[in-house]
């Protein structure tokens, strides 16, 4: 199944790097959308909801942080998935954003190879392999 | 029992390894020694980016990076599809470049460490005299120089 995907940092060189190793990695896009921060993030996702989100945690105005408990503290949106793409690859901050909800964690710089598998194993069958 | 994290036992080989890492993976650049070294002045045409941390190593990277360079950099991290503004885009490439080098070299040497990095900024004044710099690096990519220097305090 084609995915719908919305991209969350406030970087938009770095928006664009996430999307082109989507399609790099060999994925179906039905639909790539990207946010500006988290509260930029909620807004979209109540628009349309997407299969998964992928958030920088670094962000001003509401970091990823507080936008993965905002979706895990809402019963219509904590069914959605969301994979941290992050510098920060301590056990410390890896496991207190696990905590929160999160349900992926991508440690930057990564490449095609380790977005997918990130997402095969949270997404399951939704991805055509 | 792990040693608590401290740049003490880093070396410039640790920041090399940390830069060459991202740069291969995310910019797909073309890396090599440097063969030369960058003015230690501030000038025209170089690009410099800092990035603060707190936590439990404190201190600031700044990368440097020559206008041009910094221009394929950003080209080669979007695939060319990025719009807007071509110098904010430029500046962003060497922001996030400095910013997942700090990332990643962090965690390379204290991985259970706990870090707090400050959003990328123009650099400001910069340690490149070298008696304040702890640990710096510079290499050749995509045939133009990039350099790094890291200044750095223990936590108290």
């Amino acid at each position: 199944m084609p995915l719908s995907v919305l991209i969350v940092d406030d970087s938009p060189l770095m928006r664009r790097f996430v999307e082109r190793v989507l399609r790099m990695s060999g994925l179906e896009l039905a639909e790539c959308r990207e946010a500006t921060d988290g509260l930029d993030a909620l807004a979209k996702i109540r628009e349309s909801v997407p299969d998964i989100v992928l958030t920088d945690i670094n962000m001003p105005t509401m970091d990823g942080e507080s936008l993965i408990r905002c979706i895990a503290e809402d019963g219509d949106l904590r069914s959605i998935p969301v994979i941290v793409i992050s510098t920060d690859r301590t056990e410390f901050r890896k496991s207190r954003l696990m905590e929160l909800g999160a349900k992926g964690y991508v440690a930057k710089p990564f490449n095609p190879e380790i977005l997918r598998a990130q997402l095969e194993r949270v997404l399951g069958s939704l991805i055509d392999v | 029992m792990p040693t608590s994290p401290s740049f003490s036992t880093a070396t410039n080989e640790d920041l090399l390894d940390a830069a060459c890492e991202v740069l291969d993976r995310m910019y797909f650049a073309a890396l090599g020694p440097a063969e030369s070294a960058m003015p230690s002045a501030e000038e025209d045409g170089v690009i410099c980016m800092q990035v603060s941390f707190c936590g439990t190593l404190n201190g600031t990277l700044w990368m440097r990076v020559y206008r041009e360079a910094a221009l394929q950099m950003q080209d080669d991290f979007s695939a060319g599809s990025l719009q807007g503004s071509l110098e904010e885009a430029v500046i962003d490439a060497v922001g996030e470049l400095c910013n997942i080098v700090c990332g990643s070299l962090l965690s390379n040497i204290g991985p259970q460490g706990e870090y707090r990095l400050s959003r990328p900024l123009p650099g400001e004044a910069l340690p490149f005299g070298g008696a304040e710099a702890h640990l710096a690096c510079s290499l050749s990519v995509n045939d133009s120089l990039v350099e790094a220097r890291l200044r750095w305090a223990e936590a108290e």
